[in-house]
């Protein structure tokens, strides 16, 4: 026995115990399960409670039929196994500014709010330049191309409408995200709620259009954050679902969704 | 022969192909019939078979001999993916939640409790609905079954 089993002393309290019973029959929630895997890491008593109890459920596991495994199964884990989850979202077109701009010496950092504190840094240099100011007889000549910038812009919003559109919800109906898709293929996520991303976690998001299929990874990220999301290929319709999960560093390791649902919604077709 | 689970697992973690294999060969019928038992549906049973022994082969260093045993930390590895698809099925598919197919008329003893929740997958909601119980009764009902029941073991 070890050391730090029941019978060294300060069992568990019940409550610890029920709770180990039910981690080990499934029963919590992925939250709640979440928990109990931390704390069986780091109390020895719990985890061996946690063990006691598989251990005892285990003899149901004995009870099984066995069932005749498909040919292709080996294949289909071997072509798995060392393959990694390569779908990365790509970053939004202004963080891809912001990023220039760091690029380029003007911004030290990289980060979700970087396309902000570019916003910032960049109206701070033009105000201060004295090159700018020197342009103001250019002024009204500027003006009337941005009016014209601005008109073309508005009809290239008009064109760029989305077609579909999926409001994401967290289980306590609070809406945390907007997918948009444009005719033209190109899928966007817009962030309206930020996440808490523990360390070595990750958001990942996806979609499911066909539960043969299974759901399809289309991005990661570090934070909540407008970002493109990765559809190229992949089919795209009415009521389809996408969600977001929390998932280790890298994504999930197999493809499917392992993490705890913090958003989740159906798209549908814009009238 | 049996494989040597524990040994089987220290070879996966060092990288060796054939192990993973072994523990295929060896318990992948199993591994499919119990996840068959939770997931009903073949192709998904497949697939959360698959991706436990990617699981395995992925997170192999992480099993710790010391803590508990091979088989059992195999199969929670595959109960834990069986689960995890069972709800995912039931969130984007509602209409497909088995609760109240039957409504459990008759007395549920403790342990027929824990059998369809263990072997079936059920969570408390369905346990709730079949058995026509409050959650929160339902809830503290197990509970307290199980720990008399973790006295009876002790």
């Amino acid at each position: 026995m070890s050391p730090n089993g029941p019978a060294a002393g300060s069992p568990l309290p019940p409550e610890h115990r029920a709770i180990a019973a039910e981690y080990a029959l499934g029963l919590l929630s992925p939250d709640e399960a979440e928990r109990a895997a931390a704390q069986a890491s780091a109390n020895p008593a719990f985890a061996l409670e946690v063990e006691h109890w598989r251990r005892h459920f285990s003899g149901l596991d004995r009870t099984s039929p066995m069932a005749t495994l498909p040919p292709d199964l080996r294949s289909r884990i071997e072509a798995k196994r060392d393959g990694a989850l390569a779908i990365i979202a790509e970053p939004s077109l202004e963080t891809s500014r912001a990023a220039e701009l760091r690029d380029r010496g003007r911004l030290p950092f990289s980060s979700a709010e970087a396309a902000a504190d570019s916003r910032r840094r960049l109206f701070g240099w033009l105000w201060n330049s004295l090159a700018f100011w020197r342009l103001g007889g250019l002024a009204a000549v500027a003006a009337a191309i941005a009016i014209a910038v601005g008109l073309n812009g508005q009809l290239k919003q008009a064109r760029s409408a989305p077609v579909l559109v999926a409001i994401l919800q967290t289980p306590e109906n609070q809406t945390a995200a907007v997918v948009n898709a444009f005719a033209d293929g190109r899928t966007e996520l817009v962030p309206l709620t930020t996440f808490t991303v523990p360390a070595g976690k990750v958001l990942e998001v996806w979609t499911l259009w066909d539960r043969e299929v299974g759901p399809r990874s289309v991005g990661l990220l570090q934070a909540m954050s407008s970002s493109r999301l990765k559809l190229d290929n992949l089919p795209l319709g009415a009521n389809q679902l996408f969600e977001i999960t929390l998932e280790p560093t890298g994504g999930s390791p197999i493809g499917r969704p392992t993490g705890p649902v913090l958003a989740l919604g159906r798209a549908a077709q814009r009238i | 022969m049996a494989v040597d689970l524990e040994q089987a697992l220290v070879r996966c973690a060092s990288g060796d192909h054939t192990a993973l294999n072994g523990i295929y060969a060896a318990e992948g019928a199993r591994m499919l019939g119990i996840a068959m038992r939770i997931l009903k549906r073949r192709p998904l049973a497949e697939d959360a078979v698959q991706d436990a022994f990617v699981l395995i082969w992925r997170d192999a260093a992480k099993f710790d001999a010391e803590k508990g045993s091979a088989a059992t930390w195999i199969y929670t590895v595959l109960r834990n993916r069986s689960l995890s698809i069972l709800r995912d099925e039931g969130r984007s598919e509602p209409t497909d939640m088995p609760t109240g197919e039957h409504v459990v008329d008759e007395a549920v003893t403790p342990e027929q409790t824990i059998t369809l929740t263990y072997v079936h997958g059920l969570s408390y909601g369905e346990l709730a609905g079949k058995m026509g119980m409050p959650l929160g009764t339902i809830k503290s009902w197990l509970r307290c079954s199980l720990l008399t029941l973790r006295v009876c073991l002790q």
